[in-house]
């Protein structure tokens, strides 16, 4: 079997690869796995599933950069007049708090607060003892999505207001699904933003910390990273849904920093789950 | 170590205890089968057709199953539409596959041709797995 020839990898490494179906093309992605258009939202969700996942890319801890694994995830959402919450749903950030402020036939538009997830620290591996601990940032912004149809496309601008990085975001997402008797297709294609407070927050090494850990003095750099997926939903029954999913793109402008044990220009991953739909 | 002949059978009888129940069980499900065909009314295998998501079509093959006591010229039709989906000349049974698309539940009944009395009534139901809700129409919102 594929996976018994990895190595085993570190919980974080494949809940992240398995179960986070791939949020770096995310955001919009549950709305087109749900099939919905024409700016229907589902309503509150929570989901319990078991799933698994192979993934090949660069890598902070791994010589070879490649990870497989089974895990349990967790996802759920909760709406309350137009604010919102979304726990692993599918987006960028781990948890988004949000209000959607307007929104039309065609556009909506929301205020969101999200928390990154935590960067490296002297735990994640022991090339970074000695490395200052990069913390969880907070990202305040806008998103604007328009649903045309079965296309979606969505813009996001995002600044860390906890102050930590200073960094700003963004992101341009394009979508579409289509259906196949009960089966859901959907295709997404994005670009993201990083500008150079953000990366270097997360990715640099400072001369001082070089000299400590003997990593290669990094300074961030703006990047710009390439994102796509492929995914199917099915049905089972009123509460199981079957997801798989396979993503493709780029690190462009991240690889090069020095914390990356392995680095690879490109990466690429496949995911499945069966969920419990309470 | 060799059992005598009271350990052997205890410990064969599982086996034969598969094997009987396995045999009860496909009996079983023959003779419900028969039992379903055979009955007086219309019946539907699957019942149940699930979609994703609320509002979207659902698809499902169903086999429908109808008996009556009497040999005639029986119709199969959709009630919402009126549409008749398939008629049966001079029998007292018949069976008919159908490729179920519609994103709303759908009642069909049995009834003599030319004729709207309802003889036996089914349906199948359409349920999802997301609750969908329309985002209300408005403009920009203060907290």
């Amino acid at each position: 079997m594929l996976y018994s020839s990895l190595k085993k990898r570190s919980l974080i490494a494949i809940l992240t690869i398995a179960f986070s179906s791939f949020a770096f093309s995310a955001d919009i992605a549950r709305t087109l796995r749900t099939n919905s258009q024409d700016n229907n939202d589902p309503d509150n969700f929570l989901e319990v599933g078991l799933g698994a996942g192979a993934f090949i890319g660069s890598s902070l801890k791994d010589a070879d950069g490649k990870a497989a694994g089974l895990g349990v995830n967790l996802s759920a959402s909760y709406n309350w007049k137009g604010f919102f919450i979304d726990v692993f749903a599918e987006t960028g950030e781990p948890i988004i708090i949000g209000y959607n402020a307007y929104n039309n036939d065609v556009w909506s538009f929301d205020v969101v607060l999200g928390t990154t997830g935590e960067g490296v620290s002297e735990d994640t591996d022991n090339r970074f003892i000695g490395l200052n601990e990069r913390e969880s940032s907070s990202m305040l912004g806008g998103r604007l999505t328009g649903y045309f149809g079965e296309n979606i496309l969505q813009v996001s601008l995002k600044h860390d207001v906890k102050g930590r990085s200073k960094g700003t975001v963004a992101s341009a997402l394009l979508g579409r699904n289509w259906q196949y008797r009960n089966w859901n297709f959907h295709g997404l294609v994005g670009l993201y933003l990083s500008d150079a407070k953000f990366n270097d927050y997360y990715l640099g090494v400072t001369a001082e910390e070089s000299a400590i850990t003997g990593l290669e003095v990094y300074d961030g750099k703006t990047s710009v990273t390439f994102n796509s997926s492929l995914g199917v939903t099915y049905p089972i029954s009123e509460n199981w849904i079957y997801r798989a999913t396979v993503s493709f793109g780029s690190d462009f402008g991240k690889k090069d920093s020095s914390l990356f044990e392995k680095k690879r220009s490109f990466y690429t991953g496949i995911s499945n789950s069966i969920s419990y739909v309470f | 170590m060799i059992l005598n002949t009271k350990y052997k059978t205890f410990i064969v009888s599982p086996l034969y205890f598969t094997l009987i129940f396995v045999t009860l069980m496909w009996a079983s499900s023959v003779y419900s089968a028969a039992d379903n065909q055979h009955n007086i009314g219309l019946h539907i295998t699957p019942q149940r057709c699930v979609a994703l998501r609320q509002g979207q079509t659902c698809y499902q093959e169903v086999t429908f199953h109808w008996h009556q006591s009497q040999k005639g010229n029986y119709c199969l039709v959709e009630l919402s539409t009126m549409d008749v989906l398939q008629c049966w000349q001079q029998t007292q049974s018949g069976k008919f596959e159908w490729d179920f698309q519609s994103s709303e539940s759908q009642d069909f009944a049995l009834r003599n041709q030319d004729k709207t009395e309802n003889l036996a009534m089914t349906n199948i139901t359409v349920s999802w797995v997301f609750k969908s809700s329309k985002r209300p129409k408005s403009s920009w919102k203060l907290f």
